[in-house]
């Protein structure tokens, strides 16, 4: 047992903020990924880290997407990479490991096509225009369609996105289909535990930030960071990231042993970093004051990428979810009750 | 990065649990003092003479030289076999004991760290005073140096297990001119000495198990000075560093238990019909996961580095707001039955009062919160 990361993982980690700090740095604030960006993320083999070598993955370990997609969170990259990344491991898992080598490629982008409430055969599509294809992953069945060619579009919350809205009538006919809840099950846990650790990114970079602005802005005559007020508020969003952190890679480890089919450890991922993730972002709106309700800083890109995580993984639920199953089968062994 | 635990852990953990399933104490514990200590220091000395009295103290001062992962192990199992508070065996077993193996003489390890093992001896912490609480450094309890002696005057106060203990990990200004963190000593004091009286004071939940302690003229020889004279802030330091760190070990499997008993108990009172309630309890086994995976990753960095650093300040907010979390939605899901502290539901409501100094024991939330401002993040010091 030893729960800090080594020096292989440590080195990705460098690597990869290092490559969004040249190329997608959160400042210039890219709405989408350009051809020549996606190509390169590909390179990196963001979209199929742990999916297996023989189709088209690179064989390493769900560890080392949540390292790099922490990455992704803290530098708020632009989608559809986890929504591609995910259609690649449901081509592998379903037996179509040509789409999956070729998703993994970048040879097509995949759109996340979600329900809603209240009218199932309603869907809002995310990062629609430049993406072949649309997944979808609702109750027991996940799926892939071609995307609708005329997609009606509207403002997404997050600047300069669009959202598509669709029928499930205009997707037609699915090209993959999981309808085995095992499968399903699992391709969710992935899309929970790599959300997660976007947010995990987010309470990171959130903390990083509000404490950098602390030390430096003055304000009766001391910086604001020596106030307990403001001193204590950061000190919270260490805590909350601290916790983000180490909660998904328990739930990426425990997924890893592939011991229990439980949503458990996923679920409790989702639970804390949704708090996390909003408490955050909330506080370093807060700390910048004025200066953070502008769109001239980036405090509100955080706020407005959590709802857009939280939502699209149905994380408001997740709590309850977890409140109602029954209690942890642990990784190292299931544990008797004493009398 | 790795969660699993070698096949040799494995081994342990079972022969731990099989230990424990047949050694844990199924008596009830006394009310009364002496009862009390005795029933305290008879489970240290079976657990002792079982071979697992300081799993992770060095072998030659009685412990067993194990890795702290088996520590781990050792108190995840034992908050699962529903083992008993260690009482008043904590501050020897959690603070006293480690300080002496960092900061103590050969001399001093061997002779007071095998005695703590075995439940012969019982250590009470005496930092706090009513002048110096969440402000430690303005300590004024005196410790003159009289030839080969140090005589103390003065008083201190939330001196857990006082009135039960043999020593007592004391820290007394020694030099007169000095002021704040500079000339303090930490110094072990024979409890049983002339001239310390003991007054225990009762706690919101009940009990009386911390003392306000007052010292007129009590003489203690300087062989007892742990680290040197004028060192003992930081010596004192490494003792808190032990609470906030490692120590979370034990609570956090704690925790667990005492959450999971609670969602049987709703699911036996129908309050997890209640979606709301549901949503409460997930969110309350999302951050018990989380706790245990921050525990995990400071013991994996206390195994590299030896010394708790100031990250166990997170944790130590992190627990402390969570334990009371905990305890609030314990009375809610009782309902009524938390007036009936004489119910079936009275070890709860006891829980539930005791939590309160959750937020307050070992450091209140608030200056845990300055020292994470400040020395973990790198924010300006505010005052």
């Amino acid at each position: 047992m030893d729960f800090l990361p080594d020096a292989d993982q440590d080195a990705l980690i460098e690597a990869t903020r290092q490559y969004i700090q040249s190329r997608v740095p959160p400042n210039d604030s890219l709405a989408r990924l350009d051809d020549i960006r996606w190509k390169e993320i590909t390179e990196l083999g963001w979209l199929g880290l742990a999916t297996e070598e023989g189709a088209g993955g690179a064989g390493a370990t769900l560890l080392d997407e949540v390292f790099v997609f922490r990455e992704i969170g803290r530098g708020l990259v632009p989608g559809p990479i986890l929504a591609t990344l995910a259609a690649a491991r449901l081509a592998a898992w379903t037996g179509h490991t040509a789409l999956s080598s070729d998703l993994i490629g970048g040879q097509a982008r995949v759109a996340r096509a979600i329900s809603l409430p209240g009218d199932h055969d309603r869907l809002l599509v995310l990062d629609g225009e430049d993406s072949a294809l649309v997944l979808t992953v609702d109750g027991d069945r996940a799926a892939l369609y071609t995307t609708p060619q005329h997609l009606e579009t509207s403002a997404g919350l997050e600047d300069g996105t669009s959202v598509g809205h669709a029928g499930l009538a205009d997707l037609g006919c699915a090209s993959v289909v999981a309808d085995d809840g095992r499968v399903v099950g699992r391709l969710r846990r992935v899309l929970s535990i790599l959300t997660s650790a976007q947010l995990a990114g987010i309470c990171g970079a959130t903390r990083d930030l509000a404490t950098e602005y602390a030390k430096n802005r003055v304000q009766f005559g001391r910086p604001i960071g020596a106030f307990q007020a403001i001193k204590h508020k950061c000190a919270d969003m260490a805590t909350h990231a601290l916790a983000a952190d180490n909660v998904t890679f328990f739930a990426a480890l425990t997924e890893m042993t592939g011991a229990t089919d439980s949503d458990y450890h996923a679920l409790a991922a989702a639970s804390c970093c949704r708090r996390a993730s909003f408490a955050n972002a909330r506080a370093n709106v807060q700390i910048h004051g004025a200066m953070g309700f502008t769109v001239e800083d980036n405090a509100h890109r955080f706020v407005k990428r959590t709802h857009t995580l939280c939502v699209t993984e149905s994380f408001d639920r997740a709590a309850e979810l977890l409140g109602g199953l029954p209690s942890a089968q642990t990784s190292e062994e299931a544990w008797p009750r004493p009398n | 990065m790795d969660l699993s635990f070698t096949s040799e852990d494995c081994v342990f953990r079972r022969e731990v649990r099989a230990w424990l399933r047949d050694n844990v104490p199924t008596d009830e514990r006394p009310q009364d003092f002496a009862g009390a200590r005795a029933w305290d220091m008879a489970w240290l000395r079976r657990q002792f003479d079982g071979g697992y009295g300081g799993i992770a103290w060095p072998r030659d001062y009685g412990g067993q030289g194990l890795p702290l992962v088996r520590q781990l192990i050792w108190f995840e199992e034992y908050a699962r076999a529903g083992g008993p508070d260690i009482g008043c065996g904590f501050v020897g077993i959690n603070h006293g004991g480690p300080t002496l193996i960092a900061r103590g003489s050969e001399t001093q390890k061997r002779r007071y760290l095998p005695k703590i093992l075995a439940g012969e001896e019982v250590w009470c912490q005496g930092f706090s005073e009513p002048g110096a609480g969440s402000d430690l450094a303005s300590i004024s309890t005196k410790g003159c140096i009289e030839g080969d002696e140090l005589v103390v005057n003065g008083q201190k106060i939330w001196t857990s297990y006082a009135h039960m203990a043999d020593f007592q990990e004391l820290l007394v200004r020694t030099d007169p001119e000095s002021s704040r963190h500079g000339g303090l000593t930490w110094v072990i004091c024979d409890m049983h000495s002339p001239g310390i009286t003991v007054r225990p004071i009762t706690s919101m939940d009940g009990l009386a198990e911390f003392c306000e302690v007052f010292y007129d003229d009590v003489r203690i020889p300087l062989d007892n000075v742990v680290g040197e004279i004028g060192d003992g802030w930081l010596v004192a330091m490494s003792t808190l560093g032990f609470e906030r760190g490692t120590g979370f070990m034990k609570l956090q499997t704690e925790l667990s238990v005492t959450l999971e008993r609670l969602i049987e108990d709703a699911a036996k009172l129908g309050a997890l019909a209640d979606a709301g309630i549901r949503t409460q309890l997930g969110d309350l086994r999302a951050d018990v996961l989380a706790m245990r995976a921050m525990t995990y990753a400071i013991v994996s960095s206390a195994a590299r580095t030896d010394v708790p650093g100031p990250e166990g300040s997170i944790i130590k907010i992190f627990y402390a707001d969570l334990a009371q979390r905990i305890h609030r939605t314990r009375m809610e899901i009782i309902g009524v039955h938390r007036l009936d502290r004489g119910g079936r539901y009275g070890y709860d409501i006891g829980e539930y009062l005791y939590s309160y100094a959750n937020t307050m024991g070992g450091g209140t939330s608030e200056v845990q919160r300055d020292i994470v401002g400040e020395r973990v993040l790198g924010l300006p010091r505010n005052r």
